[in-house]
């Protein structure tokens, strides 16, 4: 719906970006893995394992962090990489995954993918 | 509980694989452990599409436009208004608890930041478009707001007030655009259709 309106944005206020993340036809999500962890994120107040207000203030700290270890221009800046990481923060300091099962999966993943790259 | 550390924000060129890895990794783990069904996300992103969106907050703005009890009601109190069109005021803590709406008018402007993170009315308004987040914007738009909404391509003139709002944990802020001329003969529904959620964040005008 406003797309080209949302790059427009974007690319005026970070001074031009040549790779805007746009899927679904707009910027909400970044990526379907960043529509994914706001999902768990949620579900998993929800559920009452955390409240989405120290989700937030954890956000918070963590965004301020990045900020003052980054310029305000700095390309790396990913919203839900930092989301990710205090969701993974919150699911470990609550027992609810442990964090070397996760691990292992991931690796798991990427073993598969590689292993079924053409040599 | 521990902050994430330099660790996490280190970027790898591959970090987009690494996180939709993680993200799939927790999902398929919550599922193995019974927290989550395999359809919890897709019900949680169905309910954010079809149930709180912009699309609310088009309706609130135009029934706000054609009676003038309730957009006073909307004004003094928000959520009060949306319980009274039967919409979510919000979902488990999720952004909605307190909702305050700010008034555009001939001499004043209004826009909606967060410059603590990305707080925003997910009830009314839907989910923060990507560069709401962008801590340029945050930054900037806080500074120097009339600078930023002509970036936007939103020309005031200087005699016009510019109020910024700031949203926070306690209070979600979101803006009530000015009715554009021209639009009396038309429905509430046909009003709703005009208005944006860039209209009601204040980073636009509603045009016919």
């Amino acid at each position: 719906m406003y797309t080209n309106f949302e790059e427009y944005a974007v690319s005026s206020l970070t001074g031009g970006c040549s790779n805007l993340p746009k899927v679904n036809g707009k910027l909400n999500f970044e990526s379907e893995w960043s529509q994914k962890a706001f999902a768990i994120a949620i579900e998993l107040s929800r559920q009452g394992y955390f409240e989405m207000e120290e989700f937030r203030q954890m956000m918070i700290k963590s965004i301020r962090k990045w900020e003052n270890e980054h310029g305000l221009d700095d390309e790396s800046w990913s919203y839900y990489s930092i989301w990710i990481a205090v969701l993974e923060s919150l699911i470990y300091g609550r027992k609810i995954l442990e964090k070397s099962d996760v691990t292992q999966l991931v690796a798991e993943t990427f073993h598969c993918k590689n292993s079924s790259m053409p040599t | 509980m521990t902050i994430p550390g330099d660790e996490i924000f280190s970027y790898s060129p591959n970090r987009e694989i690494e996180n939709a890895a993680k993200v799939n990794a927790l999902e398929a783990l919550l599922i193995n452990k019974g927290v989550f069904s395999s359809s919890s996300v897709d019900k949680i992103l169905e309910y954010f599409e079809k149930r709180m969106g912009p699309f609310n907050g088009a309706k609130l703005v135009a029934k706000a436009w054609v009676d003038p009890e309730f957009k006073q009601l909307l004004i003094n109190d928000c959520n009060a208004a949306c319980s009274q069109l039967n919409m979510p005021t919000g979902m488990s803590g999720a952004e909605g608890e307190i909702m305050r709406v700010a008034e555009n008018s001939p001499s004043v402007h209004n826009l909606i930041i967060c410059t603590l993170c990305s707080c925003y009315p997910w009830p009314t308004l839907g989910l923060p478009p990507y560069w709401f987040k962008d801590p340029t914007f945050r930054a900037r738009a806080a500074r120097e707001p009339r600078e930023v909404l002509s970036e936007f391509g939103l020309e005031l003139d200087d005699s016009i007030e510019i109020r910024v709002w700031d949203s926070s944990g306690q209070i979600r802020w979101w803006v009530l655009p000015e009715r554009p001329e021209g639009t009396d003969s038309l429905s509430e529904e046909e009003l709703a259709k005009l208005i944006t959620p860039e209209a009601m964040m204040g980073v636009a005008k509603v045009k016919t």
